[in-house]
Formats: structure tokens, C-alpha cells, sequence
């Protein structure tokens, strides 16, 4: 990977609009997890709205009640290890900038992300091959953390690829 | 940019698997995991590339997350041809497996769970459900695919010495 300086990510305003962007998407998948318990209740009348949401997610995630979180008197439309890893994701998004301003390159080792994976590859394993269930509770930890890690690769990856696209887009129209 | 390797390649190759793994029943349950296939099949055409790459050059993040995306276009509109093609054999997508759904989701609201059931009863189903499901695979599949892409970087790129 290009060793690059983290200073010079936030002073490009093209990366600061992909920024954005991503900071955008992780908040609308956040709000439709946690919008659902709200907008599934009768007296909501969103209730399709709702079901759009259960069916979109349905692909992503095994949505089985007993692990998923309780909200409101409804589950949420993802399991709790999915919700770990949106919030964590979120949560790594938004202390992006303020973390790479005080570290010299905007890469992290490769050794902290196949590190990330061991709480949660640890909690896969126990339940697939042991079947020991750890709890809701550290199934999001474990998601989170992995998470929060990855959006450090997956933060400067994504504002390298709008570099990418761009040249494509600039080549293409002359 | 012009002595880079060709990413249709290996995106062909990471999107075929991707589709071949998301789409036969049962197995494509793994994609309950996070999107495991797609991430699979992003992260697949990632290593491929850099395996294409001239030696000593290193794969950059950002080719990772490109190859990864064109794996996950290719992936999903492989998907939808597989998905269509078993709707034509009566192999899935049957009415009786989408009411599974809606009666084992306790959640799902009844206005939509009705819907349903009209166009499962009209015959509408297969079609709605490849349109539904190009335009759903669309979005998931490059988002997952390009995900994967990183992940595949973050992996398999070689450490400058």
C-alpha cells in the first residue's frame, strides 16, 4: 500500500466530499436498524416502510429474534453481532479524521486488522463448533471491534478508489 | 496506469464465484454472515490481480476496492441470471418459501406481509422478485464487493521490504 501522509487526506476537498458520503451511508443503515422497532409498531403507520427495511436486510443477516436485540417491544432487523459491526463501522467513521491526524501514515498494519478478527472469529467458533453462546452483548463487542478496526482499511481504500474513478472518469471524456 | 494489468479478469472470476455461491440453496445461506460470499468473491478478484501484478509492485488499496467493485457488478448480475434461471426450473423462489419468510419474521408488518401475499397469488412473484433482486444485488453486492476488495488488500498485498 502507498505510504502517504494522513495530513494531506482532510485538505483535499474531494476526499472530504467522500468522506462524507460514507459518513452519510453508515448513518442511514444505522437509522433503518433502529428506526424499524419504531416505525414496525401498529399505531406508526409505516408499517410498509417497515417491511421494506425487514426484507432488505433479510440477504445480510440470519435475523433470528433470540439474537437480536430487544427495542421497543420489537427486535431489530439485524442480529447483534450485524449491529456490532454497523455501529462499530459508524463509530471508526466518525473517529477517522481525528485519529489519522495524529498518526504519521493512514495505514494501519495488516497484523491489527487479522488481530481485530481473532475476539470475533473466537465467538464464530465457540458457538459453531462448542455451541457455548457468549450472550448478545458480546457478540456486538466483538462485531464492533472488528469493525471500527476494518473502517481504518476500508476508510482511505474507498477516498483511493474516488481517485481512481475520477482518472477513469477524466481518460474516458478526454 | 496504462502498464497496469486488466482488472476484467479476475472481477469475472471473483464475480462468478460470488453469483455460483450466492445463488444454489443452502449454500447461499453463508451470504446471513455479513454478505460472506460476496466478501469471498471481492477479496478473490483482489488476490487474483495482485497476483497479475509485475513483480516488486505492490497492490494500492484503492485498485483493491476497484477490482472488488467490478466483481461485485459482474456478481450481481450473475446472480440474477442464476436466481431467474431457477425461478424458470421451479427450483427456488417458490411462493411457499417467501411465506416462510413472512410467517417465520413475527416482525414483519401485516400490510406488507398482505402485499406479498397478492403478488404471490397474482403469479407476480417471479418477476418482481428478479427485478427486486437485480436492484437489491446491485447495491449490496458492490458495496460487499468492494469491502471485500479491501479486505483481499489488506491480506494478500506483500509488505514493502
Amino acid at each position: 500500500m502507498q505510504e502517504r501522509n494522513s495530513k494531506s487526506f482532510f485538505h483535499n476537498k474531494q476526499y472530504r466530499f467522500v468522506y462524507l458520503f460514507i459518513l452519510f451511508l453508515s448513518l442511514l443503515n444505522l437509522g433503518m436498524i433502529f428506526s424499524f422497532p419504531v416505525l414496525v409498531s401498529k399505531s406508526s403507520g409505516y408499517g410498509f416502510l417497515a417491511g421494506l427495511i425487514k426484507l432488505f436486510y433479510t440477504p445480510l443477516c440470519h435475523q433470528i429474534p433470540e439474537r437480536s436485540f430487544l427495542l421497543w417491544g420489537h427486535t431489530l432487523p439485524v442480529c447483534s453481532r450485524c449491529t456490532g459491526i454497523y455501529v462499530g463501522f459508524f463509530l471508526g467513521t466518525v473517529i477517522f479524521p481525528f485519529i489519522t491526524k495524529k498518526i504519521k501514515s493512514i495505514y494501519p498494519s495488516k497484523t491489527i486488522l487479522l488481530l481485530a478478527l481473532v475476539p470475533m472469529g473466537l465467538d464464530v467458533g465457540l458457538k459453531w463448533i462448542f455451541h457455548i453462546d457468549t450472550g448478545l452483548i458480546f457478540h456486538f463487542i466483538t462485531g464492533s471491534i472488528f469493525s471500527i478496526l476494518f473502517s481504518f482499511f476500508a476508510i482511505p481504500g474507498l477516498l483511493e478508489l474516488s481517485d481512481l474513478l475520477i482518472k477513469r472518469g477524466e481518460m474516458s471524456y478526454g | 496506469m496504462d502498464n497496469q494489468p486488466s482488472k476484467l479478469v479476475p472481477a469475472l472470476i471473483g464475480g462468478g464465484v460470488m453469483a455460483v455461491l450466492s445463488s444454489f440453496p443452502l449454500i447461499s445461506l453463508g451470504n446471513c454472515l455479513c454478505c460472506m460470499w460476496v466478501l469471498l468473491g471481492g477479496g478473490l478478484a483482489a488476490y487474483l490481480y495482485s497476483k497479475e501484478l509485475p513483480e516488486g509492485e505492490m497492490l494500492s488499496s484503492g485498485d483493491g476496492a476497484l477490482v472488488g467493485l467490478i466483481a461485485g457488478l459482474f456478481g450481481a448480475l450473475f446472480t440474477s441470471l442464476l436466481s431467474s434461471l431457477f425461478i424458470l426450473i421451479g427450483f427456488r423462489f417458490s411462493p411457499e418459501i417467501l411465506q416462510d419468510i413472512m410467517e417465520n419474521n413475527q416482525d414483519m408488518p401485516p400490510e406488507f406481509r398482505d402485499l406479498m401475499h397478492n403478488w404471490t397469488s397474482e403469479g407476480g412473484l417471479g418477476s418482481f422478485m428478479v427485478i427486486m433482486g437485480l436492484f437489491m444485488n446491485l447495491i449490496m453486492d458492490s458495496i460487499f464487493g468492494t469491502l471485500g476488495g479491501l479486505l483481499g488488500t489488506a491480506i494478500f498485498s506483500k509488505q514493502k521490504k
